[in-house]
């Protein structure tokens, strides 16, 4: 008898849905959609990650540059020259300074930051000088 | 003063000033070449994501159909 109640409870009761064939179709469509949606992300990652590497590439080209400014800085009659280098080695004696302090006083994971932080200044440093000595 | 002087360099030096204003001047047109690239990469990135932008927009009206219909039975 219990039994007999149960499978009567069980019953299943169907819901009439309209457009049936529209419901369908728009299913799947979202399916087809949501595919080339994984697709667009997998496509976005790829051209980001060509940026990220064509951004190294130019940092090295420009580092390279800034390099060879300063070979040309070097090649430059002394007593032009000498300022420069002046200021140059002062500046990268606190440069190193800083460094040395930071690296003895923080862990690795650190440093690089700290590096980053240290050629930003010392970037800034120059530019503000450049800046002067054009308005001066 | 010094601004007005004339300024001598060694021959030999001059060459090497020249060797490296050259390098400095192929990196910088190489320099160019790679941000044009970036450029173009940055504007294929935005393509990419309008697209993306388009696909959930067409998503999102598929599930409010679907929604309705399914929220609505027939009677």
């Amino acid at each position: 008898m219990a039994k007999k109640k149960t499978v009567q409870k069980e019953e299943p009761i169907f819901v009439g849905i309209h457009n049936s064939l529209n419901l369908r179709k728009n299913v799947l469509e979202c399916s087809k959609k949501l595919l080339t949606s994984v697709k667009d992300v997998e496509s976005l990652k790829t051209v980001r990650g060509q940026k990220q590497k064509k951004i190294e590439d130019l940092k090295k080209l420009l580092t390279n540059i800034r390099t060879n400014l300063n070979r040309l800085k070097k090649r430059l009659p002394v007593h032009i020259a000498k300022e420069e280098n002046h200021l140059d080695i002062d500046k990268n004696k606190n440069v190193s300074a800083v460094s040395n302090k930071e690296n003895s006083s923080e862990k690795k994971s650190s440093t690089k930051k700290n590096a980053y932080k240290t050629e930003l200044e010392s970037i800034e440093e120059e530019l503000e000088r450049i800046e002067k000595k054009l308005v001066g | 003063m010094t601004e007005k002087m004339p300024v001598f360099v060694k021959i030999d030096e001059y060459k090497e000033v020249l060797d490296v204003l050259n390098a400095i001047k192929e990196k910088v047109d190489e320099a160019k070449t790679v941000l044009n690239e970036v450029e173009e990469l940055k504007e294929k990135e935005d393509n990419e994501l309008e697209s993306w932008k388009s696909s959930i927009d067409d998503i999102d009206n598929n599930i409010n159909y679907i929604n309705q219909t399914m929220f609505e039975p027939e009677n």
